[in-house]
């Protein structure tokens, strides 16, 4: 398998390498000039492009462009800058005096490259999204994605222990959220509560997070939002670029090291290269009061990227390998609810043994492989067309503590491949309509290898899904409107066994519609308010229909919605699309000293899937609580908040806030796994430069996270066998409010020609004991102790 | 770069051939079987605790069964005698097995206990009635297993329970109940000492 990709991956570069020789003429004359605003700003990093030669350059840093090696004639030049309308002109070479070029402004895509950040094509216009920057990302190396994202306000995260981390967006997760791994749509595990995302954070640049329903662009699986992982755009030069990132942890021990290279090739301005590989090991992780043996983790990942652009025309292959070993808290496997009972009533695990880096059963081993092939091309009067292919081919093993010497065979191993097409036409309709039209493909083949032991938690499945969109946007002077939408089928078939042990294959067909609008409007260039209407569909992922089995973690039996009275039920009309029904409204200002953001928004879901309490059933174990996948109407609404301000030149301040309501509508009962309400407060203080150090600065922040006052009721684990209610229950009750102490202090020093940053920082550093109620280990252990750690990052260039 | 349709056409079509190229690549190289059923090894399903009384006392054989046709699935258990009845003052030697019903043939659960006696232990607790247990049989390290154990029954009274669970301690077995690890089995027998 892992061949093939290999070697198709080669193939295919090897072509585009033989009809990708430069082409260039021996002619001497070059041609000099400036480009402006009308306010005679230079406009330094604007493009210039000859369209006829298949060259160009861009302005330098004193405000000037120089384009050399060119023969004597007449040209057309294209001069390019974000936020202002290209201008084309002819020129003659040799020209006698440096051209002078002036640029207008373009108001409306200004706004939307300002306002809107980095990968504005990525999502609607009218969404809120969070983003966090490359300063930022450096600052928190060797973090998992999940955790990173957890920063921005909105977003949490569903943990297992201290190297699982789960995002969740305004309350949604798993397979409610969508990851695009450099574009492409992530194919994971991702159904499960201790399954997080196969990604290495290393290869962006920037992650965005979108709060909002994308379905319309994406499909299904964005119906709670997109976690956008974009790597830096190549550097199509020939000079050799790189970064290095070493990190090192305290808690844990955990030290990560990441290396980048980038470069062009020879005599070509077409070609790029990145070439990104990232090693990380921890071992137990500590609480406060003792080690959380078994908490160790192990990662290798690799990536490569190569790029062929010319003109208007793009192609990018990209391969990612990222593979990964983690161990899970050992307490934390019960064997009935009497343990579970046992767990909650001591105050530390039942085993702590020294620090180690090993990793022992119950542990997750995953690996996950990534081909991206995408391909861009400008057709005249029909637009921008884009293809996207993505193979992805993803084996999860989990190892539990088993009997009769089978610890070694895993308890659930998982191949899933899958395929993704994409096909999109961006184009312009006049100066004032734009949009894409499009379609996806994506196929997936889940398998379960034999010889478990263990019945499959999910069962084998193929599924085929297809699915049209039409996203049209109307820009005004100050306002613009985003309407969209989109039809999708989608053909599963499950391969699963009856209660007599024979094959059965139900099929299911589900068609489905979603479609929002959204408007963004402009007070001034600061401020603006958008509003963003939207209903996605979704239908039940197969864990929701079709999973049975015993979670050690939480002592609880789940299964999926087609099981009744035992037996997979035939009845397949039973089955509804999930219809979420959202509503967020956001003001944002971008001011000199104040920056502010504010987002307020209502989700009404129909048939919400999750997992409810539905009997308590004997075995040879003991009582287990049954929690079974059922649908009901749920409402969840809230807000986040953030806000930047600068107390003096020096000081400034951050404040993020989220709260979220959760209620089941039809049962009136609480929600389970809702993020609490966080609120965090950051000073950060810079520094005058210190000999050759500059950029320093300090920055103190209290995370504050209270409790979740709204959490179902508790029910004991030694009290589930008397317990014949409906309503939802928690093991244990919500874990009080806790706040914590993070001191960050960084800065830059020039080591040979290049900045070497360096960021010490500190977490928990009062070594407050807690429990965190998205924590799925609360009810065995305590949260992670003071943290210290040590971030070096070099760039250099040749 | 003029180009008209057709030739946009040509400059695309690689692309989507290549692309559709790799999809049947890929696709192509996974099988399609079907899946097969899978064998649940683990499961224990029948729990025997087979209980001789000492020769001469006049007691009969008492047999106490835990059985459940599905592992963790939804067919109930079935737990006989509905009241095991012990007689007052008789020491019984007590045999426990234990079965993979599951599996064909049946598994023989006992035999991979044995095989791991270091890290297995049976705890016995007499809740309401009169019933003293002890351990018959010892491991490599000298602690205790509980296959075979000694249920002296004491003066006779109202029905109680017995609860049987199997401890699964790999690497920590240190002989106390519960002690570390994780409860393998946990069934309750109600028993009643009779005169």
């Amino acid at each position: 398998m892992l061949q093939i990709l290999k070697i198709t991956v080669f193939a295919i570069g090897s072509l585009l390498v033989i009809r990708g020789v430069a082409q260039s003429q021996p002619c001497n004359l070059s041609l000099r000039g400036t480009v402006k605003d009308k306010d005679g700003t230079s406009l330094i990093g604007a493009a210039i492009w000859i369209e006829s030669l298949q060259k160009g350059s861009s302005v330098d840093a004193d405000g000037t462009f120089l384009v050399e090696n060119l023969c004597a004639g007449k040209y057309t030049i294209t001069v390019k800058f974000v936020g202002y309308t290209d201008k084309t002109i002819g020129i003659d070479i040799p020209a006698s005096d440096p051209v002078k070029i002036i640029l207008d402004q373009n108001v409306q895509l200004l706004h939307e490259v300002v306002v809107e950040g980095a990968h504005a094509e990525q999502h609607g216009i009218s969404q809120s999204v969070s983003a966090l920057s490359s300063e930022q990302l450096d600052a928190n190396t060797g973090k998992s994605l999940g955790e990173l994202v957890r920063q921005l306000p909105g977003v949490s995260s569903l943990n297992t222990g201290p190297a699982i981390f789960k995002p969740v967006i305004q309350g949604l997760h798993s397979h409610r959220i969508l990851i695009l791994n450099n574009g492409i749509r992530q194919e994971g595990q991702q159904w499960g509560i201790e399954h997080a995302p196969e990604i290495d954070p290393f290869i962006a640049s920037e992650i965005e997070v979108v709060k909002g329903a994308e379905t319309v662009r994406y499909g299904a699986d964005a119906v709670g939002g997109v976690i956008i992982v974009n790597a830096p755009e190549l550097s199509y030069t020939n000079k050799l670029k790189g970064e290095v990132n070493i990190g090192a942890m305290s808690n844990g021990r955990l030290g990560v090291f990441s290396g980048t290279v980038e470069g062009g090739f020879k005599g070509t301005q077409n070609w790029g290269w990145r070439l990104q590989g990232t090693a990380k090991k921890g071992g137990d992780f500590h609480a406060p009061n003792y080690n959380l043996s078994n908490t160790g983790v192990r990662e290798y990942d690799f990536s490569g990227t190569l790029g062929y652009k010319k003109n208007d025309q793009q192609l990018e292959i990209y391969f990612s390998s990222f593979n990964t070993q983690i161990g899970i808290l050992r307490s934390a496997h019960t064997g009935n609810i009497a343990d579970l009972q046992s767990s909650i009533e001591n105050e530390r695990p039942w085993y702590i043994a020294d620090f180690t880096y090993d990793i022992n059963n119950p542990r997750q081993k995953i690996n996950h492989q990534l081909l991206k092939i995408k391909a861009s091309k400008n057709l005249k009067g029909l637009g921008k067309l884009n293809i996207l292919y993505g193979g992805q081919y993803n084996k999860r093993k989990e190892f539990d503590i088993r009997r009769g010497g089978r610890s070694d065979i895993p308890a659930l191993s998982l191949d899933l491949l899958s395929n993704v097409i994409d096909a999109s036409l961006e184009h312009s309709l006049g100066s004032s309509w734009s949009g894409s039209v499009g379609v996806n493909g994506t196929f997936r083949n889940n398998n379960n290898e034999a010889g478990t032991g263990i019945v499959p938690l999910i069962p084998d499945y193929d599924l085929y899904a297809g699915g049209i969109f039409i996203i049209e946007k109307l820009r005004k002077e100050d306002w613009v409107l985003e309407l969209g939408g989109r039809f999708d089928h989608q053909y599963l078939q499950v391969l699963t066994f009856n209660r007599q042990n024979e094959l059965i294959k139900p099929t299911f067909n589900f068609n489905y519609f979603s479609g929002s609008a959204g408007v963004s409007y402009f007070f001034s260039d600061k401020s603006r308010f958008i509003s963003n209407i939207g209903i996605s569909s979704r239908p039940p992922h197969i864990s929701e229909l079709y999973s049975q089995g015993l979670h050690h973690g939480t002592a609880s039996i789940e299964e999926g919605l087609m099981l009744q009275n035992g037996d997979w039920s035939n009845d397949l009309s039973q089955v509804k699309k999930e219809v979420s029904k959202k509503w967020s409204n956001t003001f944002q200002h971008t001011g000199e000293n104040v920056s502010f953001e504010v987002t307020g928004f209502i989700n009404l879901i129909d048939n919400y899937i999750y997992l409810q309490p539905t009997e308590t059933r004997l075995t040879i174990r003991g009582y287990f609580p049954v929690f079974k996948y059922k649908q009901t109407d749920a409402l969840l609404a809230g807000g986040d908040a953030s806000v930047n301000a600068g107390i003096t030149k020096r000081l400034s301040y951050t404040g993020k806030f989220s709260y979220l309501y959760a209620r089941d509508v039809t049962k009136d009962d609480k929600l389970p796994l809702i993020p609490p309400t966080q609120l965090e407060s950051t000073l950060r203080y810079a520094f005058n430069n210190i000999g050759n150090f500059k950029n320093i600065y300090i920055a103190v922040s209290i995370p504050v996270t209270l409790k979740q006052y709204r959490a179902p009721l508790t029910v004991y684990p030694e009290d589930v066998p008397d317990y014949t209610d409906d309503r939802n229950f928690d093991f244990m009750s919500a874990p009080g409010a806790y706040a914590l102490l993070n001191v960050e202090i960084g800065g830059k020093i020039p080591v040979s020609k290049h900045d070497l940053s360096i960021t010490l920082s500190g977490e928990n550093l009062l070594n407050t004991s807690y429990r965190n109620y998205m924590n799925r280990l609360r009810y065995y252990a305590d949260d992670l102790g003071r943290n210290v750690m040590l971030r070096l990052k070099y760039n250099f260039t040749n | 770069m003029k180009m008209n349709r057709s030739e946009q056409l040509k400059m695309v079509a690689p692309f989507l051939f290549y692309s559709f190229l790799f999809a049947t690549l890929l696709l192509s190289s996974c099988s399609d079987d079907d899946p097969t059923p899978t064998n649940e090894e683990e499961v224990i399903t029948t729990l025997v605790v087979d209980l001789t009384p000492a020769n001469g006392s006049g007691a009969s054989a008492v047999q106490l069964k835990f059985y459940d046709a599905d592992g963790d699935g939804s067919i109930a258990p079935v737990i006989t005698p509905t009241t095991g009845q012990l007689k007052a003052g008789v020491t019984y030697t007590a045999a426990i097995t234990l079965f993979n019903e599951t599996e064909n043939p049946v598994g023989n659960v006992t035999d991979e206990i044995k095989e791991e006696k270091n890290a297995h232990l049976f705890c016995f607790t007499a809740t309401g009635t009169d019933i003293t247990m002890s351990y018959l049989d010892k491991d490599d390290n000298n602690l205790p297993i509980g296959l075979s154990s000694s249920w002296v029954a004491g003066a006779a009274g109202s029905a109680g329970t017995v609860r049987v669970v199997l401890r699964h301690q790999p690497g920590g077995k240190n002989g106390e109940c519960p002690g570390p690890g994780e409860s393998d089995m946990d069934v309750t027998f109600p028993l009643q000492v009779v005169n």
